[in-house]
C-alpha cells in the first residue's frame, strides 16, 4: 500500500514539475511557440533544455529574439526529420557557439581604412560598390542551417557585424547586434544594398539551388577578406551537417578570439617613404553600348578548365591575369566603335603580398593598364607589353606611393566636417573614379579550403558590379575550375562574344553560364 | 555561344528612384537657373535665393534622400534645420524681423519632438544620437549668440530655447550611458 502511494505520489509530482516546466518554458519564451520536433519525449525534453538556455543569451528586441529562438527550432526539425540523432543535433546547435554576442549590447565601433573612405561618396541611389563571392556546393543550400551557420558566424567577424554610420568628419562602421539574415535569391546579382536604415546589414547572404552567395559592400572588406567570410560560414555551414573540418586555408575558428589584426587598417602602417601618386589619370575609352537602366544588367561567367588556362598562358610566355587582360583588350576593341584614344584596365592590387597581414578589411590598392586603341589587333602581340605595365605598375613602389597619396589625401581633409566634405568628394570621384577605367580585372587567384570543405564545393566564382564601365571582369579559380566573370552594364554582347570567341580559339572552350538579360 | 541560365528569374524593380531622379535633375538646374535669371533680370528683392533653397530642401529631403543615417531623427532634424535656414532667408532677403522669433519657436518645439521620438523607439533611435547633439548644440550656440547680441529685451521664446537645447544635450550624455568618452570619439573621430 505503502509503496503504491510512493508510486503515485512520485508520479503527481513528475506530472506536475513537467507541467510546471512547460508553463514555464512557454511564459520565459514569451512568443514563439516551439513544437519541439522529435517523436521520443525524452528527446523533446533534451532539446527544451536547449530553449531554456537560449533565453538568457539572447539580448535583442522581442522580435529579433523570437526570430533567433525560431532559427534553432526550424533546424531541430530539420534534423529531426533527417534522422539526426538528438545529442548529436544537439551538440552541432550547441548555444555556446552563440558566445556573447547576442547577449552584450555593442559598444565597439571602426573607423573607415583608407580605402574604404571613398565609397559611401561614391553611393548612388541606384549604384554602390559591392561585389559578390559564391560557392557552388555538390548539393542544394539548407536554409535553415545556412541561417544557423550565419548565426554562428557572424560574431567572428566584428567589423562585418556593423552598421555604416555618418560621423562629424567621417563615416565610420558602427557595431550593430541584431540578427543578420539570409535570403533566397531573387534578382540580379550586385544590386545596392540599403545600408542607411538603423542597424541595416552591410552585406547579404544568398542561398540558391547549390549556391550560396555573399555580397558585400566595399566599405566592410576586399577580395580577401570577403573570401575569408564565405569560407568560415561555409565551414560552419557544413559542420552543422556534419562535416567536420579543420580551422586552416583561410578558414577562421567561429568560437576564436578576434586578434587585433583583423581589423587594422593597415594603410596606416605603411611607412610614409618616396612620393605620392597614382589617382589622376585622363580620361579612358569606355566600350560600346547604352548603359542600362538596371546594372549590372547580366552576369556572365566563363568556367574553363584551371590547368589548361595556365598552360596556354604560359605557352604564350603571360601570366594568367595578363593573357587575360589581352584577351579583355582585344574583345573590348571590337566592342567600340571608337578608332582612337585609350583603354584603361583597372587592375586591383593586393597589399597583402607586399605587407604580409591577417586584416579583414579593406587593404587592396590598384593600378591601370594603358593601351591605345590603335596598337589592339592580336591578343599575343599584347601581352609583352601588358606585362611590363604589369611589373611597373603593380610594383611595391608604386603601390606605395598611391598609399602615400591616398593617405596624405585623408590627412588633409580629416578635419573637414562631412557635410562639406562629401559633396566636394561626390565631384572629385565623378572625375578620378570610374570614367579613367575602361573596365576591370580583379582575379583573387587560386582558393584553398582544407580538403573536407573543398571535396563538398564544386566551383567558385566573383562578380564586380561597376556604375560606367561597360564590362567587368573578375576571376577566382578553384580546384580545377578557373571562373572569369563578366557583369554587363550594357545590352550589347559584343564584349563576351569576342572574349568567348577568343578563349576557344585558344582550346579553352568555357562552359557559359549567367543571368537572363535586363533589358531596359 | 550559348548561356545556360544559372540564376532565378529577376524580379521587377519596385524602384523608379533613379529615374525620377534622372528628370527631376535636369528640371531642378533648369528651374533654379531660370528663377536666377529672371530675378536678375527683374531686379528686386532676392527672392531666386529663396526659390532655390526651397528646391534643394525639395531634393535633399524627398527626391535624393540621404543614403547613409536615413533615420527618423536625422531626417527630422534635417528638415527642421533646413526650414530654419528658409526662414531665416525669407526674413533676410523679402521682410524682416519675425525670424529669431518663429525660428526660436521652431526649435523648441522640434527639441521636444526629436526628444519623443527618441524615446518611442528608444532601442533602436539611441544610435542615432548625432544628429540630435549637433541640432541641440546648433540651437543652444544661436540661442546664446542671439541673447549676447541683442539689444533689445529678447523674447521669452530664446531663453526656453537655450534652456531646452541645453536640457536635450544632457539627455544625449544620459543616453551614451557610461561610454560618453568613447561615443563621442566615434562620433567626432578624424582618422
Amino acid at each position: 500500500m505503502g509503496k503504491k502511494e510512493a508510486v503515485q505520489k512520485s508520479n503527481r509530482t513528475a506530472r506536475k514539475e513537467k507541467q510546471k516546466g512547460e508553463k514555464k518554458a512557454v511564459k520565459s519564451l514569451n512568443a514563439p511557440i516551439i513544437s519541439l520536433p522529435f517523436a521520443d519525449e525524452a528527446d523533446n525534453q533534451k532539446a527544451a533544455i536547449l530553449f531554456d538556455d537560449l533565453k538568457h543569451r539572447i539580448t535583442l528586441t522581442k522580435a529579433e529574439k523570437n526570430a533567433l529562438i525560431e532559427d534553432f527550432a526550424k533546424a531541430l526539425k530539420y534534423y529531426a526529420d533527417a534522422g539526426v540523432p538528438v545529442d548529436e543535433a544537439l551538440e552541432r546547435l550547441d548555444a555556446k557557439n552563440l558566445g556573447g554576442f547576442y547577449s552584450r549590447p555593442s559598444n565597439t565601433w571602426f573607423s573607415l581604412d583608407n580605402a574604404a573612405k571613398i565609397y559611401p561618396f561614391s553611393m548612388k541611389h541606384d549604384y554602390m560598390s559591392v561585389f559578390r563571392l559564391s560557392a557552388y556546393l555538390k548539393d542544394d543550400v539548407v536554409p535553415e542551417i545556412l541561417q544557423m551557420a550565419l548565426n554562428f558566424t557572424i560574431k567572428r567577424f566584428p567589423s562585418f557585424a556593423t552598421t555604416v554610420k555618418k560621423g562629424f568628419f567621417w563615416h565610420y562602421l558602427d557595431a550593430t547586434k541584431r540578427r543578420y539574415i539570409v535570403e533566397p535569391e531573387s534578382g540580379i546579382p550586385c544590386q545596392p544594398i540599403h545600408v542607411g536604415r538603423s542597424g541595416s546589414q552591410s552585406f547579404r547572404v544568398f542561398y540558391y539551388r547549390n549556391r550560396i552567395s555573399v555580397e558585400y559592400f566595399h566599405i566592410l572588406t576586399d577580395g580577401t577578406g570577403g573570401m575569408c567570410f564565405l569560407k568560415t560560414l561555409i565551414a560552419e555551414y557544413l559542420r552543422l551537417l556534419g562535416v567536420a573540418s579543420s580551422c586552416d586555408n583561410g578558414v577562421l575558428p567561429i568560437n576564436g578570439l578576434v586578434s587585433p589584426g583583423e581589423i587594422a587598417n593597415e594603410f596606416l602602417n605603411i611607412r610614409p617613404e618616396g612620393a605620392a601618386s597614382g589617382f589622376v589619370d585622363k580620361a579612358a575609352v569606355q566600350f560600346g553600348g547604352k548603359l542600362s537602366r538596371v546594372r549590372p544588367c547580366r552576369v556572365i561567367h566563363f568556367k574553363m578548365d584551371a590547368a589548361a588556362l595556365k598552360a596556354v598562358a604560359a605557352r604564350k610566355g603571360a601570366t594568367v591575369t595578363a593573357y587575360i587582360l589581352s584577351l579583355m583588350f582585344v574583345a573590348g576593341r571590337r566592342a567600340t566603335d571608337n578608332i582612337d584614344g585609350e583603354f584603361n584596365i583597372q587592375v586591383p592590387v593586393n597589399m597583402r603580398k607586399f605587407y604580409p597581414s591577417d586584416t579583414l578589411r579593406n587593404f587592396s590598392m590598384y593600378c591601370g593598364i594603358r593601351l591605345p586603341l590603335t596598337r589592339i589587333s592580336e591578343p599575343d602581340e599584347l601581352i609583352p607589353e601588358i606585362t611590363r605595365q604589369l611589373t611597373e605598375k603593380a610594383s611595391r613602389q608604386a603601390m606605395n606611393e598611391m598609399v602615400n597619396a591616398a593617405n596624405r589625401i585623408t590627412n588633409a581633409i580629416r578635419f573637414i566636417p562631412l557635410f562639406l566634405k562629401a559633396p566636394v568628394a561626390r565631384q572629385v570621384y565623378g572625375f578620378l573614379g570610374e570614367r579613367i577605367f575602361s573596365s576591370t580585372l580583379s582575379n583573387l587567384g587560386v582558393v584553398s579550403l582544407p580538403p573536407e570543405i573543398a571535396g563538398r564545393i564544386e566551383s567558385m566564382d566573383f562578380v564586380l558590379a561597376s556604375n560606367i564601365n561597360r564590362a567587368s571582369c573578375s576571376m577566382v579559380t578553384f580546384g580545377n575550375t578557373a571562373t572569369l566573370s563578366v557583369s554587363k552594364n550594357t545590352i550589347d554582347p559584343s564584349f563576351e562574344e569576342a572574349l568567348y570567341e577568343l578563349l576557344c580559339r585558344d582550346g579553352l572552350t568555357p562552359v557559359v553560364e549567367g543571368s537572363e538579360l535586363i533589358a531596359d | 555561344m550559348r548561356i545556360k541560365i544559372t540564376y532565378p528569374k529577376p524580379q521587377k524593380r519596385k524602384s523608379h528612384r533613379s529615374i525620377i531622379i534622372e528628370i527631376a535633375k535636369n528640371l531642378f538646374w533648369l528651374s533654379a537657373l531660370l528663377c536666377a535669371a529672371i530675378n536678375i533680370w527683374a531686379g528686386g528683392k532676392a527672392w531666386s535665393v529663396i526659390v532655390i533653397w526651397s528646391l534643394y530642401m525639395v531634393w535633399s529631403l524627398c527626391v535624393s534622400p540621404d543614403m547613409i543615417e536615413y533615420n527618423r531623427i536625422s531626417q527630422f532634424t534635417k528638415a527642421i534645420v533646413q526650414s530654419c535656414i528658409l526662414l531665416v532667408l525669407i526674413d533676410v532677403f523679402i521682410t524682416s524681423g519675425w525670424a529669431s522669433n518663429v525660428v526660436s519657436i521652431i526649435c523648441f518645439g522640434a527639441l521636444i519632438a526629436v526628444c519623443l521620438l527618441l524615446y518611442t523607439d528608444f532601442e533602436r533611435q539611441r544610435r542615432n544620437l548625432l544628429p540630435m547633439i549637433l541640432f541641440s548644440l546648433l540651437s543652444l550656440l544661436t540661442s546664446v549668440v542671439l541673447m549676447i547680441i541683442s539689444e533689445e529685451a529678447v523674447p521669452w521664446q530664446v531663453p526656453v530655447t537655450c534652456v531646452l537645447s541645453f536640457a536635450v544635450l544632457i539627455v544625449c550624455l544620459k543616453t551614451m550611458g557610461g561610454n560618453i568618452k568613447s561615443e563621442l570619439k566615434k562620433m567626432f573621430h578624424t582618422i
